[in-house]
């Protein structure tokens, strides 16, 4: 292979400053990927990488707005289905203290987590934002179905599928009611 | 190697062109975020984040940006207006570098929102993150640029398929059918007798099927490292990146249409040359 023919080799030999950009690119950019650790820009393409566990179940959200089920699996565009969503499955996983931040945190810093506890307090969710929540979980869907929300329900459904292709409902919790 | 087709330095019209059309889907894109209810506007002042242990998010977030715009509803409309505002004005007038360094600017932060207040940091929005960023380059160094985000899309897809093949993942003979099973639930619990459920139905009754599509992504994502030692097989590259988010859609409803942004820097010279010249 003949180095001139390398970009990296080409960019150096046009420009200096941007040879050293785009080397600092690549060299972060590595790094993000050889430990996992994603800082934006420099992004880590898992794409669906992780070997899957085999599951007994798994969670759907039942939301209702005043007694009527919403279909958020159709009709909504995708970042829209994104938002209807990520955040509720987030709250799920959070309200009862269980920010998988602070505890990747706390496990990977075990003495050291004092150090930075001031920072992370302030990235976290408080539990002040927890409790306000359904209140916008509330405000949200108002938007995104322009109807006024007088009521909301969602429960969590673990499902499992069947042989006779259908899926059947385990089991059922409620998370939000609001009147 | 035969790089010479993509050696060539871009003319001010090819840039142009390329600013314009870039712009044009981002603004497509923003059209579509008002139907989505996901400008910052309309997010309703959202209160659960997610900086994760992303650096950037952390400092946004301590600097308490992302919650002052998106909890002060015409600060989030001004936002919003602006993000418009200068992309349409990007497509008017694409030699002007400031309006583009100003949108960049505005659709970082609406970038953070959209994935903190989201709770989850997808990949879908980055490549109208990044590719923007060639445009503020003089012309010659665009060219070295454009072809940079080559690498990145390149990079994006062989790390794809480097993931996978270190997660021993491709070696799961199940891993076809548990990401659909995990992906498709909602869809399948609502609406299980749709045309489209149907096609899941019958596919999760042939696993083969759903193997054979999960270990071709992986393939084809892996063919993508031939791009970092010749540029002769990129029209093919380019077909392969438009072809591969289906396969996300279908398997895991995951939808990135974005990095198709990227993939026109497959296009040789001579084709951007050639869509130069039929759009002036």
């Amino acid at each position: 292979m003949n180095i001139e023919n390398l970009f990296l080799y080409k960019v150096y030999r046009y420009n200096k400053k941007l040879f050293f950009l785009f080397l600092a690119f690549t060299g972060v950019t590595l790094f993000c990927n050889l430990t996992g650790f994603e800082i934006t820009p420099f992004y880590v393409w898992g794409m669906y990488s992780q070997k899957e566990i085999p599951a007994g179940s798994y969670t759907i959200y039942r939301i209702s707005v005043n007694d009527k089920l919403l279909d958020y699996s159709t009709g909504y565009l995708p970042a829209n289905r994104f938002f209807l969503t990520s955040p509720l499955s987030y709250f799920e996983t959070i309200k009862d203290d269980n920010d998988p931040t602070l505890m990747f945190l706390n496990h990977k810093l075990v003495g050291n987590y004092s150090f930075i506890k001031a920072f992370a307090l302030n990235v976290m969710n408080s539990k002040n934002d927890i409790e306000k929540f359904p209140e916008w979980y509330k405000r949200y869907l108002e938007q995104t179905t322009g109807e006024k929300v007088k009521r909301l329900t969602v429960d969590v459904l673990q499902v499992s599928y069947t042989a006779d292709n259908s899926i059947k409902i385990d089991s059922v919790y409620n998370l939000i009611d609001e009147q | 190697m035969n790089n010479k087709n993509h050696d060539k330095v871009f003319s001010k019209k090819e840039v142009s062109f390329l600013c314009r059309l870039v712009f044009s889907v981002i603004l497509l894109d923003l059209i579509f975020a008002i139907f989505s209810n996901t400008l910052i506007h309309q997010l309703q002042s959202p209160v659960l984040k997610f900086a994760y242990l992303d650096p950037t998010f952390w400092v946004m977030h301590l600097l308490k940006i992302p919650e002052f715009i998106s909890s002060h509803f015409y600060v989030a409309l001004f936002w919003d207006t602006m993000l418009f505002a200068t992309c349409i004005s990007v497509i008017i007038f694409p030699g002007k570098k400031w309006l583009i360094l100003v949108f960049i600017v505005f659709y970082f932060v609406y970038y953070v929102i959209f994935n903190s207040y989201g709770t989850h940091h997808t990949h879908s929005l980055v490549p109208f993150l990044i590719t923007p960023v060639a445009f503020l380059f003089s012309k010659k160094s665009f060219s070295f640029v454009w072809r940079g985000l080559r690498y990145f899309l390149l990079f994006a897809y062989s790390a794809a398929f480097l993931w996978k093949f270190f997660r021993y993942s491709w070696l799961q003979n199940n891993q076809g059918v548990l990401i659909l099973k995990k992906n498709l639930a909602a869809y399948l619990y609502f609406d299980s007798h749709s045309l489209l459920a149907k096609n899941y139905w019958w596919s999760l009754n042939h696993p083969f099927f759903l193997q054979v599509i999960f270990l071709s992504g992986f393939i084809l994502e892996g063919v993508f490292i031939i791009g970092f030692f010749t540029t002769k097989y990129d029209r093919i590259l380019f077909f392969v990146s438009l072809l591969l988010p289906f396969g996300f859609w279908f398997m895991a409803d995951a939808v990135f249409y974005e990095m198709a942004i990227l993939s026109l820097t497959l296009l040789p010279h001579a084709t951007i040359a050639k869509l130069t010249k039929s759009a002036t």
